[in-house]
């Protein structure tokens, strides 16, 4: 039989079992390194790297030093402007993703043929056009960005980095080559499919 | 409100009760995870046998065999005659066929006498030791007055009886008449092929009495119908340890005639060496192997004899053979604490001490438990425990139809080794030592699928790919000790951290990985350099499998495998980085099944210890867990089987401590002698009578009998052909064709020493001088 006084014991016990499991998404820094993550399975979330996040892979890092480990999905972000999300495979060719934000589908990276590969880090990769990659144009506010491969080569890991998109004027004392990455930024966020909805 | 109260308390007693049997639930599924990183412990396979064993001798007399010594040239000492003699040890009761296990004992005096302090020998001897210092019965069949034949060939029947208790038959070879301590033959300065010969001869014999059996002799015709030829086993002490590799090659030579000397099919399915020499490259440059049967290797850790542990040569030459037929196991078995004699109960004197007065130890050096497991005199039972509980277990496990494959788990790394052993009395005690262990399914690429052997310039793997590296150094180069053929990646560090690391790769970057389907584990061989970097306690670094696709497996650490210790070793011979296996089980890398697809490279993370150089090589994923390993459950599920699961760290929680410096370590010794003469002659019976010189050399210290071959060193070049000119031991002759002495010059300095490696004992004899050439002095 419980004993009464043994009850505060039992009490606290079963407060933290019973406590709902904690979500966690980390926030990451618009206009810092690139990301890595790390993916299993099409049609899964894609994950940090271990140790960042506890249930990620371990991944190898980008030689070049520019990158750091994502922690745990989703990755959230506040930023007043606009925001570029870049999304790129690294390592053997062949892997795509679609990438959501607060759970809205907001576009897929090509998929692309396997064969060779971009090394591990994600500059050359981002301009190696046989590698799957691409940048999707996000508006001011909270952002909580998640990926799920949609083909893979096998399990391996990838890069995201989200950098503020300049200032009109910025751009156009540039005035080089973006006109209509500048026309885009003036365009509402894309509608998409709710994640889980078939594509 | 009370009733309410109660309900609220009793759902949350319900509540606690299911949290609590989660939790504990939880710690069950840990503590087995935990458990899954201990070994299992292999099979004790030397208890005493169910059966009563006798045994009966054979001696057919001595005769001179050409086909044992072909060219022997007789002298006044040396009558060329050899003999077949040897003592069988046999189940009492024959009732069937059984398998044939032939022992042979290593090179040494084969004439003893009673220990005699103060006069003859430094007093302190414990055991009363008979010591053996003439010869005279190699060349002539009778020893000194006083003296009696030195029985080497009586000295295993500690293992011989064990093994005949289980239904073997083991019959020990008498090698003392014409080969032990005898003159070298040209092309065989060491009596390697003779020896290999003799033990063919004897099988010969025994095959003769298998079929016909005999009237004149109640040994032999007891045999008869009795021998499975089918299931022999060799065991070889020291020179007897490459005879046995002798015999089964002559045997199975492309052409030999042996298959027809001898009426029934040999098969010889295992080879177990004990402190073996690998001498027979010195004249030829070939080196004898055991390709294609079972082959391990027990390598006293303190051998003063044999004190390059050349045994662990022939391990590493195999390991190249990727076509090897059959597959067969190979391993190594190093002994910590273990002396060169006491393996044999009639050698009564330790090779770690001279009888000089005073006397001169060469203990074991690095610590504990390299401690010495031997006295000077006049045996350790705790060694030959050591010998009992791997012989055993080698010959259960591969000779006989009724072989236990599963006792091979005493050689397979994945397993730990017996805690519990029977010794000579039939009592269960203690495993005395450490043991090194080196081991391969086969080199067979059916096995095997190779990473890095180290064989191509430093910095690339055996593809040729490019490693990566990151705050070590590395540089690929020979292991002291391990054979040319080896080579190895000599890695330091000296900060830890996850970005120190070296990684081997099969595939180059941004190209497919390698699919690991239906492979079981990672295999490499290790050791720790001598070296500073490395500290008293074991060295523990960090392994994972590198995916072609950007991820890696979740590490192991080696800790968990094995006890990385050393280098350790003896005064006489040094330190001894012997290369032990390391074997990680796949589905140990947390994360494999996401990998095992793309697998680029391994990757060694040095983030444990904090400074460490070590030496590694043989990196390779075999396909099979090994002999006697039908399945992963039986290497890690040892409580399903009944069999407990030590720490892994028993050793270190008894307090071993290996790699500490010594201060005895620079000992050397000196021996003084002289050159006697120096004759020509057209006819020279070491030559057979082909022209050549002789060189006569004295010592009053004595040339002993040891098992490492002698050598005249003269400059720069190394003589191997030698006699005792009489039976005291004292005066050496060698011999060398015209052509040798012209490559030497007056003024060179001449030594003896032990084998022809650089050694810390030598003979040392002053300048040569040609002048003296024929002279009478």
């Amino acid at each position: 039989m419980l004993q009464r006084n043994r009850l505060p014991v039992f009490f606290a016990i079963s407060l933290v079992f019973s406590l709902p499991k904690a979500v966690h998404a980390e926030s990451i820094t618009v206009n810092g390194p690139w990301y890595e993550f790390s993916f299993a399975q099409v049609g899964q979330d894609a994950s940090g790297c271990f140790p960042a996040d506890a249930n990620g892979i371990d991944c190898i890092p980008s030689p070049s030093g520019n990158s750091v480990s994502a922690g745990t999905a989703p990755w959230v972000y506040t930023s007043q402007s606009d925001t570029v999300l870049t999304v790129t495979d690294v390592s053997l060719r062949g892997d795509a993703f679609e990438v959501f934000d607060n759970g809205v589908s907001i576009g897929t990276t090509p998929t692309v043929a396997t064969g060779g590969g971009c090394g591990d880090d994600p500059v050359p990769c981002l301009a190696d056009p046989l590698v799957s990659h691409k940048s999707f144009l996000l508006a001011p506010g909270n952002s909580s960005i998640a990926i799920q491969p949609t083909a893979i080569l096998a399990p391996g890991s990838a890069y995201f980095q989200v950098e503020t998109v300049p200032e009109p004027s910025t751009i156009f004392l540039n005035a080089i080559g973006l006109p209509a990455f500048f026309a885009l930024s003036r365009k509402q966020r894309p509608p998409g499919k709710k994640r889980g909805e078939a594509p | 409100m009370y009733a309410a109260f109660i309900l609220t308390q009793r759902r949350l007693l319900t509540c606690l009760q299911t949290v609590t049997a989660s939790f504990l639930l939880a710690i069950c599924i840990m503590r087995a995870a935990s458990a899954q990183q201990e070994k299992s412990q292999a099979p004790d396979a030397s208890t005493v046998g169910p059966l009563a064993t006798v045994t009966e001798d054979y001696d057919l007399g001595p005769a001179v065999n050409p086909v044992i010594l072909p060219g022997c040239v007789p002298t006044s000492s040396y009558d060329c005659n050899t003999e077949l003699k040897a003592r069988i040890y046999r189940p009492q009761t024959l009732t069937g066929v059984y398998p044939l296990i032939i022992f042979l004992h290593g090179n040494h005096a084969t004439c003893g006498r009673p220990y005699n302090p103060p006069y003859q020998d430094p007093p302190g001897f414990p055991g009363n030791p008979r010591i053996d210092d003439n010869n005279q019965y190699t060349g002539t069949g009778t020893c000194p007055v006083g003296y009696v034949e030195a029985p080497s060939y009586l000295g295993y029947a500690y293992l011989a009886n064990r093994l005949a208790s289980y239904g073997y038959i083991v019959v020990s070879i008498d090698a003392n008449r014409g080969i032990n301590a005898g003159p070298g033959l040209a092309n065989d300065p060491a009596l390697i092929f003779a020896r290999g010969r003799l033990v063919l001869t004897h099988l010969q014999f025994l095959s003769e009495c298998n079929i016909n059996g005999s009237t004149e002799l109640a040994a032999c015709d007891e045999l008869k119908g009795r021998l499975d030829f089918g299931n022999v086993g060799l065991m070889g002490h020291s020179r007897g340890g490459e005879g046995m590799r002798a015999a089964y090659n002559l045997y199975n030579a492309p052409g030999s005639a042996w298959p027809t000397l001898i009426p029934n099919r040999l098969n010889i399915k295992g080879i177990f060496e004990i402190a073996p020499t690998d001498n027979t490259n010195m004249v030829s440059g070939n080196s004898l192997d055991a390709n294609g049967t079972a082959w391990n290797v027990l390598l006293p850790m303190c051998d003063a004899d044999v004190s390059d542990l050349a045994g662990a040569r022939p391990f590493d030459r195999m390991l190249q053979d990727t076509s090897e037929s059959p597959p067969t196991q190979k391993s190594t078995y190093t002994v910590w604490g273990a002396n060169h004699n006491f393996y044999n109960t009639e050698w009564q004197v330790s090779d770690t001490v001279t009888l000089t007065n005073p006397v001169v130890r060469f203990s074991c050096i690095g610590g504990a438990p390299n401690t010495d497991l031997f006295p000077d005199s006049p045996g350790s039972p705790n060694q030959r425990l050591t010998a009992i509980s791997s012989l055993l277990a080698f010959f259960r496990a591969n000779i006989g139809a009724g072989a236990d494959a599963t006792f091979n788990q005493n050689f397979n790394p994945l397993f730990s080794l017996p805690q519990k052993v029977t010794d000579e009395t039939g009592a269960s005690v203690a495993f005395p030592t450490l043991v090194n262990r080196g081991y391969s399914p086969s080199a067979n690429s059916i096995f095997n699928l190779i990473v890095d052997n180290f064989d191509k310039p430093t910095g690339t793997s055996s593809y040729g790919i490019p490693d990566d590296v990151s705050n070590i150094t590395i540089n690929d180069g020979g292991v002291r000790n391990e054979d040319p053929v080896l080579s190895a990646g000599q890695i330091t560090w000296n900060t830890p951290g996850s970005s120190v690391f070296f990684q081997t790769n099969s595939t180059d970057i941004n190209t497919f990985g390698r699919d690991l389907t239906g492979f079981k584990t990672l295999d490499f061989r290790v050791s720790r350099q001598y070296n500073s970097l490395n500290p008293v306690g074991p060295t523990d670094f960090s392994i994972q499998l590198v995916s072609a696709n950007g991820i890696l497996t979740r590490p192991v650490r080696i800790s968990n495998y094995t006890d990385l210790r050393g280098p350790v070793g003896g005064v006489f011979g040094g330190r001894h980085p012997i290369l032990q296996t390391v074997s990680v089980p796949l589905t140990d890398f947390g994360n494999f099944n996401l990998v095992k697809n793309q697998v680029r490279g391994v990757r060694l993370i040095f983030d444990q210890t904090p400074q460490g150089a070590i030496y590694i090589t043989d990196v390779r994923f075999l396909n099979t867990f090994g002999s006697g390993v039908p399945d992963l459950t039986q290497v890690l599920g040892g409580q399903a089987q009944g069999l407990s699961l030590p720490n892994p760290n028993s050793q270190s929680a008894q307090g071993f401590t290996g790699g500490s410096s010594n201060t005895n370590e620079s000992t050397i010794l000196v021996h003084h002698g002289h050159i006697v003469s120096i004759r020509t002659g057209s006819a020279m019976s070491a030559l057979q009578n082909q022209p050549g010189v002789e060189i006569e050399v004295f010592s009053q210290d004595g040339f002993p009998v040891r098992d490492a071959k002698r050598v005249l060193q003269i400059g720069k070049h190394q003589f191997f052909l030698d006699r005792y000119k009489d039976d005291d031991m004292h005066t050496l002759i060698f011999t060398l064709t015209n052509d040798e002495f012209a490559q030497v010059a007056t003024g060179d300095p001449v030594r003896v020493q032990y084998g022809t490696e650089p050694s810390q004992e030598w003979w040392d004899l002053g300048y040569l001088d040609k002048s003296i050439t024929n002279q009478n002095r």
